[in-house]
């Protein structure tokens, strides 16, 4: 089951790191906890999937969800994420400026414009 | 590969099928497909056997694997053929965005209308590059 782990909270920005498959099951397992931790912040924030072996639709729906709510705020969102296939499945996304996808924490600092 | 293995889920409880997809990984690992096969059946799966319970009204799906590197997925909701239906951009709508990971994943999709029943069998990739 997945699970989610809160990193990082400062006045810049939030860092989450979500671990485990997210499937239907796994999504719903985190979803309100990710929300929680990102949405209602309104901080740029970094989801961390370097530890998600798997994610489908309802994974990459909760994902955009959060840089939607995020981005009405003024707030961006950047997702780590390493490894393939789940940054393949990202790219496939073409989720552009919504929700960039990069490989490291740094990288992640950096898009966000806090390096 | 000998085995041949068939599933029924008669609701889109999310464990049952994620149980469904451990048991379809650990034979396709046991017959020596990629993990990029594996992460596809398990793609296929998640979206297809959703999609059918949610959208197409089906009250049973079964999924089978039929060859180390082939599932095929039976429903009797409406008629959908997951290889043609519309989508919406993933960034900006909801519509589809499983349908395009189907697409995009699956080495082939072949989509038939049986009697009242919807069968699609994929084609699962056996390289770890994107095709």
């Amino acid at each position: 089951m997945a699970e989610l782990e809160l990193v990082e909270a400062n006045d810049a920005f939030t860092h989450v790191a979500l671990r485990g498959r997210l499937d239907a099951a796994g999504t719903g397992a985190v979803d309100l906890g990710l929300t929680s931790h990102t949405v209602a912040r309104r901080k740029p924030a970094i989801v961390d999937l370097t530890e998600v072996p798997f994610i489908a639709s309802l994974g990459i729906g909760m994902l955009v969800q959060v840089a939607r709510s995020l981005a009405s705020h003024g707030a961006q969102a950047v997702a780590v994420a390493p490894h393939e296939p789940v940054r393949g499945v990202l790219r496939l996304m073409q989720l552009g400026e919504l929700l960039p996808v990069v490989a490291t924490r740094e990288e992640a600092l950096r898009a966000l414009g806090l390096e | 590969m000998t085995d041949r293995r068939l599933w029924r889920l008669d609701s889109p409880d999310p464990f049952r099928l994620s149980r469904i997809s451990d048991e379809v990984e650990a034979l396709l690992e046991s017959g020596g497909l990629s993990e990029r096969g594996r992460f596809t059946a398990r793609l296929v799966t998640e979206e297809l056997v959703l999609n059918a319970f949610h959208h197409g009204g089906a009250h049973a799906v079964t999924v089978e694997l039929e060859a180390r590197d082939r599932l095929v997925l039976e429903d009797d909701g409406s008629p959908f053929d997951p290889s043609a239906a519309a989508v919406d951009e993933p960034a900006t709508g909801e519509r589809g965005r499983g349908l395009l990971l189907v697409r995009g994943f699956a080495k082939a999709l072949r989509y038939a209308r049986r009697g009242e029943r919807n069968r699609t069998e994929v084609v699962l990739p056996d390289g770890d590059r994107h095709q």
